[in-house]
């Protein structure tokens, strides 16, 4: 797969295998899968007590969390792909903000599940055969969903 | 002739302020960018209140009337940061 800035300002991805569109199918299962208390509640914990904001403010940002996963849900769904199962997806510049906030509500999900941040990294990645199946593949997915934000800080939104 | 007078105090009210809280998660760019994006501060500003929030777990990134904190608190949370306002004592 490549992640590379587009001319137009935006971002193209490109996929080459199954493998790929599974990875980026990934972003917004995890993203969706947030457990214990929902993503909005754990950013917002300090407000919990004004009754206002819980109920004049936070039903919208809830729904904003919700329509980035869906729009990169569907963006990823409805991009062609070739019978090798190559194809691309391209994203606007005014809609790399939307991924961005999808993709960290990804890593944020990976954060609650694995505590990535604690895990030691350098040897963990040393003895990946060592690991589990799933903290193997949440460190992949973890790296992969870090490296693309930080493609769309560098090129589109910094 | 001379009225009674009465005096009233008038105390100015407290600045609120606005807070944001260091995660394992937001990428230290990209909290440099909310914070210009959300405030208009310059990149040095940012930078250092970022710094601020990465080294202390925190920083008082804003202080002034309850309603605009309110606002930039909802803007912060808008872009997954952790935030929250509290009354200066």
């Amino acid at each position: 797969m490549r992640v590379a800035p587009t001319l137009q300002g935006g971002i193209r991805i490109d996929a080459d295998c199954a493998e790929d569109w599974l990875m980026l199918d990934m972003i917004c299962v995890d993203a969706a899968g947030v457990p214990g208390k929902p993503l909005y509640d754990r950013l917002a914990e300090k407000m919990a007590s004004d009754q206002d904001w819980e109920e004049f403010v936070a039903p919208d940002i809830r729904s904003q969390f919700s329509d980035q996963v869906t729009h990169v849900s569907r963006s990823i769904s409805s991009a062609q792909r070739d019978e090798d199962q190559a194809g691309a997806v391209i994203i606007e510049k005014g809609d790399c903000i939307t991924w961005y906030g999808a993709i960290n509500q990804a890593r944020m999900t990976l954060e609650q599940v694995y505590t990535m941040s604690e895990l030691d990294r350098s040897a963990e990645l040393d003895d990946l055969d060592e690991l589990s199946d799933k903290i193997r593949l949440a460190l992949m997915r973890s790296d992969f969903y870090t490296a693309f934000q930080s493609i769309l800080l560098d090129y589109v939104l910094g | 002739m001379i009225e009674n007078e009465t005096k009233v105090k008038v105390k100015p009210a407290l600045p609120w302020t606005v807070i944001v809280y260091d995660d394992p998660v937001n990428l230290m760019q990209y909290v440099t960018m909310v914070l210009k994006k959300v405030f208009g501060y310059s990149d040095e500003r940012a930078t250092a209140l970022m710094q601020q929030v990465h080294d202390n777990g925190r920083s008082l990134v804003w202080s002034g009337e309850k309603e605009k904190a309110e606002f930039y608190v909802q803007q912060l949370h808008t872009y997954q940061l952790k935030a929250s306002l509290e009354q200066d004592v």
